[in-house]
């Protein structure tokens, strides 16, 4: 029988796993390379005279990430994998998806909650980290990955 | 002694005195016996046999757009000893139009038991189109070949052997061996004295040796146990362990360790020992697929495994064959018309010996010792494990190439006598961390000093990157074009001393930016920037990039004369491609039991030690390096588009040459010098940078494109103080910052024309 803190915990996993594979499921436009167009936006920034010519360049504009198909496979067999409680093998998969493509941020992600799930917290929060270092624009992936960190740190606050 | 005792008298009036000395003999016999017991057991229990582990390189993965050409595929099943033709066998492969065929070979993976597919892998000028299933017209997503038998993990008597099961092992091979060698083996109880004489009438009768006298139980002992020498001691000792042994186990089980057991031929200093390996070693076949020729040699060898040696001694081996052939052909395992069509075929041995000498001994090198934290190196070359790594062939022989290639040009600007000049070189994976290639020395193949492993060298300018990086650190003091002094510093030493460091072009350059500095490699700046960040900063630095030993905390360090080898330069560059997150660099990532169970694996694991901001600025920097700096050789060769990032290394006189560099989905580290550490006269740009642009045009296919972090935000500038007082003046200098430590405008620092 689980105690109350486990439903909690178990609950707050739920939560971010669905927030992970709601974001792995959706599709968009694939990430193009964005042209950046300088032009003044702010000359009030600290430090920053009216005269200066300093000027900052806004930041690209933000579009979602999309897996490979190849990667797109391995996600979907490590997902099964995972809903078998077979963790060890839903993560040989992620490892073979990461040999093909290293900067996938969904890989990394979904290592980070297989990792969390096998109870290794600090592993997973890294994880989670190296994905948001890829994932550049995405909000959802970034989303995702904070609520990983933050699970992550409640479990392994004493 | 039995005739001292009946003519003494005195012994022959005392029979109580004969019976205690018998009891005594018998006695002694006893507890001598107990020993060969207590021997038999525990050899025969316990460690039966020394199976060595067995390496396996990484598969190759095949998918839809993957980069990959038709001659490369065809490289890597060559590897795998597919045979090129249009046969239906498993290991075979051909071409038509833009496809290539292949039946597969099924194979178990650490992860799961792959099988044997007919398989099309259609191309498009340098990449996998698709791939199919030719049987059932299913196109896949992903498929991978078996991965390539690299070497194994000797013991020390260097035995050798594929371990086999008795149902495993073809009955006609079972039945000829039986025939010759032990024809009452399910009958004697390990010594047949009525079958010595048997056989020595019918080797008479056949004017040769068509049986054995000793049993295969006599054998298994000898081979086991004894030596070969022929004293009655020995034989005798034989024949008591061989009644030890039969008491104690069934026929089958000492049968299936004497066809694992056996001793069937030489390779170097290899010993191939049972039939499983035989057939391999000699036919490159599975023992399933042997015929009666090649059951019939193998057999025969048993009889003089060197002296049948078919490779060296043909028609010896012939006529051995044709001895046991004949055996076949009485009990009708094989007929008379067989028996003479395989007299006048050839022995069929295969030209090129399955080795087991590793083609990668520096590799192979640096896996026993990631393991050796977890494994005995009696279990790593006895437990028969199944080692799967990280090394790619197709790379490892590009690396090799691309040495072959530079080193002769190399050798010539050195002043060094012939092949004194050394190399070690590694090559990664950006993400995973893997080793794809690694060379030890100018010897591929050479055993023994492994320089990418424990040469230790002083790194030179390779170091500079920690030092601006502590920089870097502070957003609030430093950026990339924070002014910096190139001009004459005197440091005070410990020892009462100065330093008086230098640059390569004996020049100071005034007043530089940052990421000139470092594109530039200037001492000067360096060593007044380090020595104002602190060194215990930038030795903080370096263990944040992953340098775990101590470095010592010298002004010369901000220079590179600390030691390192190839390997620890690799991981700190890796840290830098993984934007701040220490990924240890690994070669091995399974290990499983012969049957393929999972004991050990060595995940992928990461640590953010420094901010991915901070990182990115830096990597911009080095991106300068190749741009418009030391490295430029790399970015003119690799063309304008294709980003890299790096950093030459020079040492003091010359005595290493050094090359760091990260690319889209690679990072490389070449270094070249001399054992004696004399002068090599090349620096980083016209040494090591040679070999790794050589390597990374052949093995990489991904610009350096980095993410950039959220922390992060770009600012164009109008002008950059580049070096001497020169002014860059653009209007499209477009430089990453920390968010919300954009710079501040600059006296003096305007263009001509404002």
């Amino acid at each position: 029988m689980l105690t109350i803190k486990e439903n909690q915990l178990h609950w707050q996993l739920f939560v971010v796993i669905f927030i992970v594979f709601i974001t792995g499921c959706s599709t968009t436009a694939k990430k193009t390379d964005s042209v950046l167009e300088p032009e003044v936006i702010d000359n009030k920034l600290p430090g920053i005279g009216d005269d200066e010519r300093v000027i900052a360049i806004p930041p690209p504009p933000r579009e979602k990430y999309q897996s490979s198909p190849v990667v797109r496979g391995l996600l979907m067999k490590s997902k099964d994998k995972f809903d078998a409680k077979e963790f060890d093998a839903a993560a040989n998969y992620i490892e073979r998806g990461i040999n093909i493509s290293p900067n996938d941020p969904m890989l990394w992600q979904r290592l980070a909650v297989i990792r969390l799930e096998q109870g290794d917290f600090k592993q997973a929060k890294q994880l989670a980290k190296k994905s948001n270092v890829l994932v550049e624009s995405d909000i959802e992936i970034r989303t995702a990955n904070e609520a990983i960190i933050e699970q992550a740190n409640r479990l392994l606050s004493p | 002694m039995a005739v001292f005792f009946l003519k003494n008298k005195r012994i022959r009036k005392s029979p109580g005195l004969i019976l205690k000395v018998f009891v005594l003999l018998a006695l002694v016999f006893a507890a001598y016996l107990y020993t060969l017991n207590v021997r038999v057991q525990e050899q025969f229990e316990g460690k039966r046999w020394q199976v060595p582990s067995r390496v396996f390189a990484r598969p190759l993965e095949l998918y839809s757009g993957k980069t990959l050409s038709r001659d490369q595929l065809i490289y890597e099943l060559k590897l795998l000893r597919y045979t090129n033709n249009e046969s239906l066998k498993q290991g075979s492969y051909y071409t038509k139009r833009k496809s290539i065929y292949i039946h597969t070979r099924p194979f178990q993976f650490w992860d799961e038991s792959q099988s044997a597919i007919f398989l099309e892998v259609k191309f498009k000028r340098n990449k996998i189109h698709s791939i199919w299933n030719v049987n059932t017209g299913e196109a896949l997503d992903l498929w991978r070949l078996e991965p390539l038998f690299i070497g194994g993990i000797y013991p020390k008597k260097k035995e050798d052997r594929i371990l086999v099961r008795l149902q495993d092992v073809p009955d006609s091979l079972i039945e000829t061996l039986l025939a010759v060698e032990d024809r009452d083996f399910y009958r004697h109880y390990g010594v047949a004295p009525l079958s010595i004489l048997r056989a020595l009438v019918a080797n008479i009768r056949a004017g040769g040796r068509v049986q054995g006298g000793s049993t295969l139980t006599q054998q298994l002992v000898k081979n086991f146990f004894l030596s070969s020498e022929k004293t009655i001691s020995r034989k005798l000792n034989e024949a008591l362990m061989s009644l030890l042994l039969e008491f104690h186990y069934d026929k089958d089980e000492i049968l299936e360790a004497y066809l694992n057991e056996i001793y069937l031929g030489q390779d170097g200093n290899r010993a191939i020992h049972g039939f499983g390996l035989a057939a391999q070693f000699y036919f490159d076949v599975p023992l399933a697929a042997l015929n009666q020729g090649q059951i019939a040699l193998l057999v025969g060898l048993v009889k003089g495994a060197s002296y049948y040696d078919p490779r060296r001694f043909e028609a010896r081996a012939k006529q051995r064959r044709h001895v046991v052939l004949k055996v076949q052909e009485k009990l009708g395992l094989t007929t008379l018309e067989n028996v003479m069509s395989y007299d006048q075929s050839p022995l069929g041995v295969s030209k090129n010996k399955p080795s087991g000498m590793t083609r990668y001994p520096a590799f192979i090198d640096l896996v026993k010792r990631q393991l050796q934290e977890d494994y005995h190196p009696d279990d790593l070359s006895s437990e028969g494990l199944r080692l799967f790594t990280t090394i790619d062939p197709w790379q490892q022989n590009q690396l090799e190439q691309a040495v072959k290639s530079q080193l002769p040009k190399l050798d010539k600007k050195t002043r060094l006598k012939k092949n004194k000049l050394q190399v070690a070189a590694m090559l990664s994976d950006t993400g995973s961390a893997s080793v794809r290639a690694m060379i030890g020395g100018r010897n591929f193949r050479a055993q023994g000093f492994n320089r990418v492993l424990d040469a230790k060298r002083h790194v030179g300018s390779l170091i500079k990157p920690a030092v601006y990086l502590t920089a870097l650190k502070q957003p609030d003091t430093y950026n990339l074009i924070s002014l910096l002094q190139d001009s004459p510093i005197r440091v005070a030493l410990e020892n009462g001393g100065s330093w008086t460091p230098n640059n390569y072009d004996k020049k100071f350059h005034g007043e530089v930016s940052l990421i000139s500095a470092l594109a530039n490699s200037y001492n000067a700046a360096t060593v007044r920037l380090g020595m104002k960040l602190g060194l215990e900063n930038v030795g903080q630095t370096l263990k944040d990039l992953g340098i775990k030993r101590e470095v010592g905390m010298y002004p010369s360090m901000l220079l590179g004369a600390s030691s390192m080898s190839v390997l620890e330069v690799l991981q700190m560059y890796q840290t830098l491609a993984e934007q701040g997150i220490q990924t240890p660099i690994r070669a091995i990532h399974t290990v499983t039991t012969a049957d393929g169970e999972t004991i050990s694996k060595y995940p992928i694991k990461v640590q953010q030690t420094i901010k991915a901001e901070t990182v990115y600025l830096l990597l911009k920097s080095l991106e300068e390096v190749a741009n418009s700096g030391t490295a430029r050789y790399a970015a003119n060769k690799l063309g304008k588009n294709f980003k890299l990032a790096g950093k030459t290394g020079t040492t003091n006189d010359y005595k290493d040459s050094w090359f760091a560099g990260i690319t889209g989905d690679k990072v490389a580290v070449v270094w070249l010098g001399d054992d004696d550490n004399q002068s090599v006269g090349l620096t980083g740009g016209s040494g090591a940078l040679k070999i790794w642009t050589e390597l990374i045009a052949k093995t990489s296919s991904r610009s350096l494109n980095m993410p950039v972090p959220e922390g992060v935000s770009f600012a164009k500038l109008d002008a950059v103080m580049h070096k001497k007082g020169e002014v860059i003046c653009a209007s499209d200098i477009v430089l990453p910052f920390i968010s919300g430590y954009l710079p501040k405008r600059r006296n003096g620092a305007s263009c001509v024309d404002d």
